[in-house]
């Protein structure tokens, strides 16, 4: 494999350690502010009859936003649901050509999601749509995460796409030991 | 035609590797550019209102809940209390992982979080008694699919947020479906533990060591109560009460029972939340291909079709256990759920059949599609745990189909089982 | 052309029945050059989504409930004040063209357009086990409202503590006494919440929710003057029937629910006087932040034939 290419997938190989170290906490760290709202509204409901009317709204747009950030991270992880039951018993220079197609299909679909998101966000823009309760977002705002977060799943299939080029395996699964620990070291993660 | 096109391509795509999520997503986008009349607009606007409903919170919750008790081995708490009882038979430790199975699906929502935990508790145990491998891994992935049936459960609280139906009386109606579930795999697990004579006896049961495990378990033993009691207490509701449970979970790993230290829990946050993507990302992939169907009117013309085919209510849910069932050989528990419940629920509806009734038959279809190859969770969890292919795992789960298909039948055939508790 | 309609009630749900209705007279009198399909129950959009659909070509026409139009234009909040949409008035087509004008007024620069209002619901109170039947009894009890400024000011003004809660939870919430009431209308009560609510309370005049029949205003406006014409009056001809057929309607359904063993209470002349002096400020509120929007609302005339 060519020197360049190698350099391009250490690029990419940095790119999903700062994904996994900064993206996926800051995710996280919605996803558990999220359970804290929600056990709050209980506690409060139950205990000192008081409700939070930005609650339920704001634990729905956390969640939702954690997910759409980290599904490049899912990808890194494994995580996506695929079966590998017919490609696996492929000749493989085929089954290379197999994984090839699966990231770029991958990639169209993310490009798919961004296209069709800005005509969208242009139109909460236009109509000044805000969300249901006081906290009052604007909902162009929340709906970025759309594209960004697509964007993001799509850098994971075009690094996929990457590793077929390079002659590893394009995608690992998380029932694999090492899957979750893939972006600390990629080459180590090919299964043999 | 267009239809049957779309879906031999999702078949294709899916046998060469794709992910899921992309394959139903991109096929159903592809079929939106070719409606007249329907802008790209709606992929998105359909993508961001998938995820965006609040039942659905439960799901990382329950999934965070499920991921603290494995990594604070209350799965083994469970099966050292249960089986210094149960460990005096033939097959003491096989029936022994089953129990604690039924136990584990009462905390934790999910199938493969249920396989995971018991899984990672007992392999080393089961292979160490000279029980053979695929056994071994075979009743740990069937065992994790009642996690689904019995209460609290990913699986209903994915249908009551897709059609609309109340998950409090969904948990209510899986109980005894559940109940069934387990006698028919415990008598199982007996049966062949006897036939082939697996395991090691004990000399008798431990009483004393039953006695001086209970205190320890006692607040483990807690959690389904606690879980239960504060829905039908009054106090949360039932997508709250999954924040409860992760909350009690971490208490109990960290401070009850100090097998979890504090930063652990944060790397079960982040696995949990990957865990949850996962399954956003198929139901975001299935609202997709919802949103197409009821827009291309594929789903109106199925219900005027069944409807005109006068079917009886029997005909109707055995023509469904069959798509079901070959459906859950190539889709998960999951995608299941997701792909049919936005057509199937208005058919059952015109064919007279109880929602509730249906949501537990196809929550008990879900089960069966996690351990049936070539794709199924669980086989791929336990493949991972006990270090064996995949295939040897869907062997030792082979002799449990018949029965699944047994129980399968009676809940779809008595209402009563789902209805009774309600 | 295709002109796709939506809402989020239940196939079984009037408002359904009237959507079909509503398209196959605009089907008939265009002679098919229009063809209207309706998505029921949430199929393809939630209300909230479908407003957010019209201008995209995605979604035509939307009946949402005229409160969603707050998170628009929070002007659109005046039809919500409690004490201030009556029935009798609405019942006139030409007041309701009015009404509907001056919901138009504030949307129109966002390329919406409202052509009438449809009759939801007048709402009632609705407890679990508590028979609460005055304002003083409010006081503290924990009520379950619909999004929306307005509505949660009212909410706040009666004493009660309002809480959010998102739908999918508010049967299950009350039966269980996780809440203690709800506000809600007469076809909530007979559909989502049957006998886990005992107790129904009704203050005549307290809040008169409507639907806003909304268009996508450049759809409408390439129209042709003729088949604006017939969408126009196809929906207007509903609303005609619908703004009396409804109130008789929801008799019934109280009616059953009273038969099955519910409890129904309408606030006396007197109760009602110390609702609207309670409400008083909600509205001087609004009309602090919005100023203009309330005397323009009491400048429609109600006396139009
Ligand atoms: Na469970
Ligand atoms: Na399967």
């Amino acid at each position: 494999m060519s020197k360049d290419r190698n350099i391009v997938l250490k690029l990419f190989e940095s790119y999903a350690r700062f994904e996994k170290k900064y993206v996926l906490s800051v995710a996280t760290i919605m996803l558990l502010a999220a359970t804290a709202i929600m056990l709050m509204e209980g506690i409060g409901r139950t205990f000192f009859d008081t409700s939070f009317f930005w609650a339920e709204e704001s634990v729905r747009y956390l969640v939702l936003w954690a997910f759409f950030l980290t599904l490049g991270c899912a990808g890194h992880a494994g995580q996506h649901i695929r079966t590998d039951l017919v490609v696996e018993h492929l000749w493989t220079p085929l089954r290379r050509v197999a994984s090839a197609v699966a990231c770029l299909l991958g990639m169209v679909f993310c490009g798919m999601l961004i296209y069709a998101a800005i005509p969208q966000i242009e139109r909460y823009h236009s109509l000044g749509m805000l969300t249901d309760s006081s906290l009052n977002l604007p909902l162009w705002v929340l709906f970025l995460v759309l594209p960004v977060g697509a964007f993001l799943w799509g850098l994971f299939y075009l690094h996929g796409l990457m590793r077929v080029l390079s002659g590893h395996e394009a995608f690992v699964n998380s029932h694999d030991d090492t899957a979750l620990d893939m972006t600390d070291d990629v080459t180590s993660s090919d299964r043999s | 035609m267009t239809i049957v096109i779309a879906l031999c391509l999702m078949l294709v795509l899916l046998a060469i590797g794709t992910h899921v999520a992309v394959v139903l997503g991109l096929v159903t986008a592809g079929l939106v550019l070719t409606v007249a009349g329907v802008p790209a607009t709606v992929i998105a606007q359909t993508a961001f209102k998938s995820v965006n409903s609040y039942p659905m919170l439960a799901i990382p919750m329950f999934v965070l809940a499920g991921n603290l008790m494995m990594k604070g081995d209350l799965a083994k708490l469970m099966i050292d209390l249960i089986g210094s009882l149960v460990r005096s038979v033939r097959g003491g430790l096989a029936i022994t992982v089953m129990l604690s199975s039924v136990f584990f699906a009462a905390v934790s929502g999910s199938s493969v979080g249920s396989a995971a935990a018991i899984g990672v508790a007992t392999i080393d145990g089961l292979k160490k008694e000279r029980y053979p491998t695929h056994f071994a891994a075979g009743i740990v992935a069937v065992g994790g699919t009642l996690g689904i049936m019995i209460p609290p459960s990913l699986s209903f609280i994915l249908i009551g947020s897709i059609v609309g139906l109340p998950v409090d009386q969904l948990f209510v109606a899986g109980i005894l479906p559940a109940l069934l579930e387990a006698t028919c795999l415990l008598c199982t697990v007996a049966y062949l533990s006897w036939k082939h004579q697996y395991g090691e006896i004990a000399a008798a049961p431990d009483f004393k060591g039953f006695g001086q495990r209970l205190p320890g378990a006692f607040a483990a033993l807690m959690m389904p109560v606690l879980i239960i009691g504060s829905i039908y207490g009054g106090y949360l509701t039932p997508t709250e009460v999954s924040a409860f449970a992760a909350a009690y979970a971490a208490f109990l790993c960290v401070f009850v029972y100090r097998s979890v230290r504090a930063g652990d829990l944060w790397d079960a946050a982040r696995n949990s939340l990957l865990q949850t993507t996962m399954i956003f990302a198929v139901v975001m992939g299935g609202s997709l291909v919802a949103f197409i169907l009821a827009r291309m009117g594929v789903s109106a013309n199925l219900i005027s079709l069944i409807t005109s085919l006068d079917l009886a209510a029997w005909q109707f849910l055995l023509i469904v256990n069959v798509l079901l069932l070959v459906l859950g050989m190539f889709l998960d528990g999951v995608a299941l759920v997701v792909l049919t419940a936005p057509l199937l629920f208005p058919l059952a509806k015109t064919v007279g059949v109880d929602p509730i009734h249906f949501a537990v038959i196809m929550v008990a279809n879900s089960e069966i599609a996690t351990i049936t190859p070539p794709v199924g969770l669980n086989l791929f969890v336990m493949s991972g745990i006990a270090k064996t292919p995949v295939h040897e795992v869907a062997r030792g789960v082979l002799p449990f189909y018949a029965i699944r298909l047994v129980a399968l039948l009676i809940i779809t055939f008595v209402p009563a089982l789902s209805l009774a508790l309600l | 052309t295709d002109m796709v309609m939506t809402n989020e009630v239940a196939t079984s749900h009037w408002k359904t029945q009237y959507m079909k209705e509503v398209g196959e007279a605009i089907k008939k009198k265009t002679d098919g050059e229009i063809n209207p399909i309706v998505f029921p129950s949430g199929q393809i959009y939630s209300d909230q989504d479908a407003l957010a659909a019209l201008g995209t070509g995605a979604v035509q026409m939307v009946w949402p409930v005229s409160v969603r139009l707050e998170t628009i234009d929070q002007r659109a909040g005046v039809l919500s004040l409690p004490f201030t949409l009556k029935t009798a008035d609405m019942q006139k087509a030409c007041y309701r063209q009015q009404v509907s004008d001056l919901l138009t007024s504030f949307v129109d620069k966002r390329n919406l357009k409202v052509l009438t209002l449809l009759r939801a619901a007048d709402l009632i109170f609705l407890f679990g086990d508590k028979n609460i039947d005055s304002l003083q009894d409010m006081h503290g009890v924990k009520v379950r409202v619909i999004g929306g400024k307005v509505y949660l000011a009212t909410m706040q003004a009666t004493g009660a503590n309002p809480i959010s809660m998102a739908a999918s939870e508010m049967s299950t919430a009350l039966a269980q006494g996780t809440i203690d009431g709800v506000l809600s209308s007469a076809a909530g009560w007979a559909d989502m919440l049957g006998t886990s609510a005992q107790y129904g309370f009704y203050v005549p005049g307290f809040e008169l929710a409507t639907y806003a029949v909304v268009v996508d205003k450049g759809w409408f406006d390439a129209l042709s003057d003729k088949d604006a014409a017939i969408v126009r009056n196809s929906v207007e001809d509903i609303a005609d029937d619908q703004w009396t057929s409804t109130v008789k309607k929801d008799q019934k359904l109280i009616e059953e629910m009273e038969s099955k063993g519910s409890t129904y209470t309408v606030a006396d002349d007197a109760e009602i006087q110390r609702w609207r002096d309670k409400m008083q400020p909600v509205i001087d509120r609004f009309d602090a932040d919005h100023p203009g929007v309330v005397e323009k609302f009491k400048a429609l005339d109600s006396a139009c034939q």
